[in-house]
């Protein structure tokens, strides 16, 4: 609300008094600036790069495509002598990234636009790209069945639900060549690769109805969210909850590690409707923070 | 990448009309198709790693990228790594080009990336380093950075007057305090 409206006083202040705008924008300006002509700086660096007679290489923006033979204007040559501006360009390093990222809207809609990204063939049943992408992916291990106790497909969870901890895939759900025997066995769960000590968070809001250890599991905790949904998190290095205890989607439970069947730390993740395997990766969500 | 949400929140849109309204040297100007490809390079390996992005959120923190779907490391690593890259491969055929405009926003473009390739989080270089080390590790590297950049930051203040590379340095140090 308070940004939206300086936005329009700025807005305004710009279209009704164009001189006092352009004075504020001046004394700004001196202020920001005082040390060094920024404009020089950059263009310094570019004329750092020599110029070259043959095609410059493909770009990536069609905005840029180069005239090499074009001379060279006057105004891009070097404003200073090199030794003392090649020094006062690295002073001037970080000061690019201060606004970063806050203009990405071109970037995103261009993608958009150019259609690169996975336009899916219409089909009679058109299943989510996430369980296409999967089923796919198992389409390598054509001589096994799907598990009786197993489906491949997405229900919508009757709950809100967040990524139970932070890290990468090291194996995923479905048929895989098993770390430790050796041999092509169905993986009912997702394992996050994760350094030991990183906390783990509760899937859903629900009550624990384990938290104990076992041989392969090592320190596990099964969670019930209602509605027959569950959730188990094994191998954990320490366990924050215990049975009964109700929890909160998000909240610590245990910490990752390496106990039971492993090969080294990591968060094995599973969920079960009804006793029926549901691929996790499904419903894990991440943020890239740009 | 048909369901994808769009959205850009009011403190965006404000920081971008300010710097808009100030921005007399049409640095801001040159900043944009260097952010956009650093952004695009992140998004592009995102998906072709197969992340179904959900929602893009534009703050004053910069861009949020909302994706379902795991990962695995060498996908994250890549990701990390493709925004210097894509800044890098747009910044030196930019800097050759005829017009100044152009030739800003290379220049912007490669220091955007060098930035972003030291080793201290939230930085593109710390990200990859995160997968690799133990997250001590990765907050000693980066208060280390910070340090260094505080140092050379210093170095900059006295010789140059410019406060730019300390201030940078102090926010890295910052964030990586607690």
């Amino acid at each position: 609300m308070i940004s939206a409206g300086i936005f329009i006083l700025l807005t305004l202040v710009k279209f009704l008094v164009p001189g006092a705008a352009q004075s504020i924008k001046d004394q700004t300006q001196k202020i920001l600036c005082r040390d060094t002509d920024y404009t020089q700086v950059l263009l310094y660096i570019s004329s750092l790069i020599p110029e070259r007679d043959e095609p410059a290489p493909p770009v990536l923006e069609t905005e840029t495509t180069p005239e090499p033979a074009a001379p060279e204007p006057a105004a891009d040559k070097p404003f200073y002598a090199p030794r003392s501006l090649s020094a006062s360009m690295r002073g001037y390093m970080p000061e690019v990234k201060v606004p970063a990222g806050e203009e990405l809207t071109d970037s995103v809609e261009s993608r958009m636009s150019d259609g690169t990204i996975a336009a899916p063939e219409p089909e009679p049943e058109p299943l989510p790209e996430a369980v296409q992408t999967f089923i796919d992916s198992q389409a390598a291990y054509p001589d096994y069945e799907q598990p009786a106790n197993v489906s491949y497909l997405m229900p919508e969870l009757p709950f809100a639900y967040a990524a139970p901890v932070a890290g990468y895939e090291s194996s995923g759900f479905g048929y895989r060549m098993h770390p430790i025997q050796n041999e092509v066995k169905f993986h009912y769960g997702t394992d996050m690769a994760a350094w030991s000590g990183e906390p783990i968070y509760a899937f859903a809001d629900g009550t624990v109805s384990f938290a104990g250890y076992s041989d392969s599991f090592g320190n596990y905790i099964t969670i019930e969210h209602g509605d027959g949904w569950q959730s188990l998190y094994a191998h954990c290095s320490r366990l924050d909850v215990s049975s009964g205890q109700s929890v909160e989607c998000g909240g610590q439970i245990a910490l990752v590690g390496a106990t039971g069947m492993v090969t080294g730390p990591h968060l094995h993740f599973e969920l079960t409707h009804n006793g029926v395997y549901i691929n996790p990766e499904y419903y894990i969500n991440y943020t890239w923070q740009a | 990448m048909a369901g994808v949400k769009l959205d850009v929140s009011a403190g965006a849109l404000l920081i971008f009309a300010l710097a808009y309204f100030f921005d007399g040297s049409g640095i801001f100007a040159s900043l944009l198709p260097a952010a956009a490809v650093h952004e695009a390079g992140h998004i592009a390996v995102l998906l072709l790693c197969s992340a179904r992005i959900r929602r893009l959120r534009l703050d004053i923190f910069g861009l949020r990228l909302d994706y379902g779907g795991t990962l695995g490391k060498r996908a994250l690593l890549c990701a990390a790594l493709a925004g210097p890259a894509a800044g890098l491969l747009y910044a030196f055929p930019a800097m050759r080009a005829a017009g100044q405009g152009i030739r800003m926003s290379g220049a912007v473009s490669l220091l955007l990336s060098c930035f972003n390739l030291l080793p201290a989080l939230p930085l593109d270089g710390g990200r990859a380093l995160a997968l690799l080390c133990r997250a001590r590790t990765v907050l000693t590297c980066s208060r280390v950075t910070a340090l260094l950049l505080m140092a050379a930051g210093l170095w900059a203040l006295f010789e140059y007057g410019s406060l730019s590379m300390l201030a940078m340095g102090g926010w890295l140090l910052v964030y990586n305090a607690v």
